[in-house]
């Protein structure tokens, strides 16, 4: 299985007046194979986004980078031009559809910027059957209309079309649901997976959400802090969790079975971008802390899981 | 909001910032302490001199003198005393009628609410300045009258963003869950819709106060402001007018006055706006 | 179509109160407004006649019916100044002012949008500071000292421009405009009178000019914050995450968007031009309503005065609901509430 993305040792900084945060995302490793889902999963300020704005090419220019993003067969990406990969190769849908929208155009106006763009011929037919795909049944009132009609339901399948117009090799999905209804969001996530099985793009599943970064990923990477702490087959990381931030994340979602019990909240917060971290940045909130976790813990395998962590045995 | 004010460090941000601060301080330094201020305080409080009349700047008359000999550096230091006076007062009571009623037409809504709204719309389907140059007309030139002229025309803006503001906030929850408990009117609208409306008030109050100086000063320029011998900078313009080709500098250093004192209010008022709402200052 | 009835039905009534605001300030405030058309000399038995014959003796609700009915019908009294039906004076000076109007509002957009979209594109820039500094100057300025200092330097000392006037005196004589439209620029231009057109231009630029600043400052100033403003929403990002290239985002995206507040400033400046040309007519001996205003009232001519309110408030209306239709044609929320 070819690998589409891989990401290695990518950290960022930004620059604002001349003070220099702290590293908002230190150290990401990350890999995606084709026709595959990997699922990033954080509380929000984990530098999820940040690592898809990376991914696009987007970070503002007080943005300092390093590391390196491979991609297909374009090599290391952070040096490239992304003007012809960004919409093409690599597409994103967002959180809100309703604001991503541009709310003066109508939807049909749009879709056809993105598709004069690519180069695409007979764009009405075009968009009309991309609507179709989505699950959109009256795409004609749909291309006609304008951002503040439609539902966020609905706007978010033509963003869906809007991205997959390009036939791209990998979509990143930054928080597709959680701005919708939870039944219109699982209608979202259904389609979504339909439409990868039929059209064999590569996915990044970016949520704050475990239970619908479970539903959609075939391996979930788990973020803290701008660091990958977890990383494995979806099964056996959501059957066993490793990493004690896994776990309390884990603990932390309400099931059936936890019902009579109570909610894990993980105690503390996550630490702002501008605290020096040394060592493992989830050390103040683990139960496991050892004198060892201030120093930056190794990454060992695990079976087929990876971990970040001291207190894991080989 | 009390500890944003509380640094007042904004008004120095960056230089432009600063050197208005320092302008508007000259300023009502200049309203307040003319006498001691001024090198020729009588001269400034309008005693003439006509053995001096016409002379250009120099170095004992650091501006000139106008047409009765009156040094005009004092004449323009004196002249920050009704321009102080008229902002203030003009946009004192224009702010506390206008935020009264957009109080009352906010917060009780009904027919109140359509009645002070129709008339404040009404006030303001005229061009600004025009109802003030109209009502100073017919109620004669002066400077009393020319601030009555412009609190009529100015309460309306108050009026309408107060209400706004006012509604907003009393369709906010809290707002109705105090009112349902039973807390007097008085108080909700003290305790929370006074809160959140005062820094809109403030911003534009900021902005108001350069833009009363200027209305003023053309009302005056006109003839329809401050009577002479006062000594009001658009009076002193209009004074100096036919003497702009060859006695250019009591029209231009008056009117500069005029522009300096606006210039600093309105980038004061700037710097006020985003330090209260730094949306746009962000990245 | 139901807003635009809305909005015209709102204007009629604004229009009704505002000219019985103006009569009101014309009857009702004078202690004896019979006295200025007669002067103060006047006996008191005079001036009780006046006061029937003006018919000032009637009920206020009757005399503003009266008012009503006359200025319906075209009749505006007579000025007190020049003797002349106000009606027609207004007429034959408006031609003057729109032409000053227009080319001041025209270099003010054309000119104050560019600036300040140009300040937007370098953000931060030693190019935005200038431009904000100029842009804050200009809505600070008294109109009135500004056309004095630039009569003072390019027609005084410099004599680049003629101090005042709307056309050399000759002109009358040497290459008279033939009158078409009205305007006269533009009849000189139509017929082909180019001599008398440049003459036109020559003298229009140092009151276009001043009339034009505050509007050229504020305009600079919310073209500015508007597509800044736009220029951070989401939708932006999300056309550039499609590898929209960055001049569409700028010039077609993101300017539609800041587009309408700008139009409704403009038609908000426009309404500020208006009593703006008092000061700058006066300035320039500029034959148009301006100083009409002004002299009438300072000689408290209340026909003409009544009028020439009533005039504005008709334009201010106007130019509003103009610029609401332009609103809501390029903004499809406007029409969907």
């Amino acid at each position: 299985m070819s690998t589409v993305l891989k990401i290695s040792h990518l950290e960022v900084d930004f620059e604002i007046n001349g003070v220099i945060t702290n590293t908002p995302l230190r150290g990401i490793n990350l890999e995606i194979k084709a026709g595959k889902t990997l699922g990033i999963v954080g509380e929000t300020g984990c530098g999820k986004t940040l690592t898809a704005t990376a991914i696009m090419g987007l970070l503002p220019s007080s943005a300092i980078q390093r590391g390196e993003i491979e991609f297909g067969n374009h090599g290391d990406i952070t040096k490239a031009d992304m003007a012809d990969i960004r919409g093409s190769e690599i597409t994103m849908i967002f959180q809100n559809p309703q604001s991503a929208f541009n709310p003066i155009f109508s939807i049909g106006a749009q879709l056809t910027m993105v598709a004069q763009r690519r180069g695409i011929s007979d764009i009405p037919a075009t968009l009309t059957a991309r609507l179709e795909s989505v699950g959109l049944r009256d795409p004609k009132r749909v291309l006609e209309s304008y951002p503040h009609q439609l539902s966020g339901g609905m706007l978010q399948r033509a963003m869906i079309a809007m991205a997959l117009l390009s036939s791209p090799t990998l979509l990143i999905a930054d928080e597709p649901t959680t701005a919708l209804d939870a039944t219109i969001g699982d209608h979202v996530l259904t389609l979504i997976a339909a439409l990868q099985k039929r059209e064999g793009f590569a996915m990044l599943f970016i949520s704050h959400d475990v239970t619908a970064v479970a539903k959609t990923s075939d391996e979930i990477a788990v973020i803290y802090a701008g660091r990958v702490v977890e990383t494995g087959p979806t099964s056996e990381v959501m059957k066993s969790p490793q990493h004690p931030y896994t776990q309390g994340l884990l603990g932390a979602i309400p099931s059936a079975e936890k019902a009579r019990g109570t909610l894990v909240a993980i105690p503390g917060n996550v630490p702002s971008v501008l605290t020096n971290i040394k060592g493992c940045a989830f050390a103040d909130r683990c139960s496991l802390q050892m004198d060892k976790c201030a120093q930056e813990p190794p990454t060992v395998q695990i079976g087929k899981q990876s971990v970040a962590c001291w207190a894991v045995n080989s | 909001m009390k500890t944003k004010l509380a640094g007042l460090s904004f008004l120095f941000k960056d230089t432009l910032t600063t050197i208005a601060t320092v302008m508007m301080s000259i300023f009502i330094g200049a309203a307040i302490f003319a006498p001691w201020l001024a090198p020729f305080p009588k001269e400034g409080a309008g005693e003439t001199n006509v053995d001096n009349i016409y002379i250009g700047p120099g170095w004992h008359h650091l501006l000139g003198t106008d047409e009765l000999g009156r040094d005009l550096l004092s004449r323009i230091i004196y002249g920050a005393r009704p321009a102080l006076l008229i902002a203030l007062a003009v946009v004192g009571f224009a702010a506390i009628i206008g935020t009264l009623l957009g109080l009352i037409a906010g917060y009780r809504g009904g027919w109140i609410d359509n009645i002070i709204m129709r008339v404040s719309e009404l006030f303001l389907s005229f061009p600004p300045l025009l109802l003030s140059l109209v009502a100073v007309t017919f109620l004669g030139p002066g400077l009393v009258n020319a601030l009555i002229a412009l609190i009529i025309s100015w309460w309306p803006w108050y009026a309408r963003l107060i209400r706004v503001e006012a509604s907003i906030v009393r369709s906010k929850p809290y707002v109705e869950i105090s009112a349902a408990m039973g807390v007097p009117d008085r108080i909700i609208i003290v305790r929370h819709i006074l809160r959140n409306v005062t820094t809109p008030l403030i911003v534009q109050i900021a902005a108001d106060l350069g833009t009363v100086i200027l209305a003023a000063g053309s009302l005056a320029f006109i003839g329809l402001g401050a009577q002479p011998p006062s000594a009001d900078w658009g009076l002193m313009v209009a004074q100096g007018r036919n003497l702009i080709f060859d006695q250019w500098w009591i029209s231009t250093f008056s009117g500069l006055a005029i522009f300096l004192a606006v210039l600093s209010f309105n980038i004061i008022g700037d710097a006020l706006r985003d330090h209260f709402d730094p949306r746009i200052a962000r990245q | 179509m139901r807003i635009l009835w809305n909005r015209l039905s709102s204007a009629l009534l604004v229009l009704c109160a505002a000219s019985f605001i103006t009569f009101t300030l014309a009857r009702v405030i004078p202690s004896d407004p019979a006295l200025a058309y007669i002067g103060p000399k006047a006996t008191a038995a005079d001036s009780a006649k006046l006061r029937i014959t003006l018919g000032l003796d009637q009920p206020i609700p009757v005399q503003y019916f009266k008012y009503v009915w006359q200025t319906l019908h075209g009749n505006w009294g007579y000025s007190l100044s020049t003797k002349q039906p106000v009606l027609q004076e207004i007429i034959n000076r408006l031609p003057a002012t729109l032409e000053l109007i227009f080319f001041a509002m025209s270099f003010a957009v054309i000119f104050g949008v560019a600036m300040g979209v140009y300040a937007a594109k370098y953000r931060g820039r030693l190019q935005d500071s200038v431009i904000r500094i100029v842009a804050i100057a200009g809505v600070s300025m008294p109109a009135f000292w500004l056309g004095l200092l630039l009569q003072m330097l390019f027609a005084g000392r410099l004599t680049w421009f003629p101090a005042t006037g709307q056309f050399d005196i000759d002109l009358k004589y040497d290459n008279p405009i033939s009158k078409v439209t009205g305007f006269p620029i533009f009849d000189s231009i139509i017929t082909g009178n180019f001599a008398a057109t440049v003459n036109g231009l020559h003298h229009m630029v140092l009151p276009a000019l001043t009339l034009s600043a505050y509007s050229f400052g504020l305009l600079s100033r919310m073209a500015r914050a508007n597509l800044l403003e736009v220029m951070s929403q989401d939708y932006i990002k999300v056309a550039r995450a499609y590898g929209l290239s960055e001049r569409l985002v700028f010039f077609k995206l993101a300017l539609r968007n800041a587009l309408p507040p700008i139009i409704t400033v403009t038609g908000l400046s426009t309404a500020y031009l208006i009593t703006g040309t008092f000061f700058v007519e006066q300035v320039y001996n500029w034959p148009g309503i301006g100083s009409f205003a002004v002299n009438s009232l300072l000689s408290i001519d209340y026909p003409a005065i009544m009028g020439i309110t009533l005039l504005a408030a008709v334009g201010y209306l106007v130019i509003n609901f103009i610029v609401d239709l332009i609103h809501a044609k390029l903004d499809p929320r406007v029409w969907m509430r």
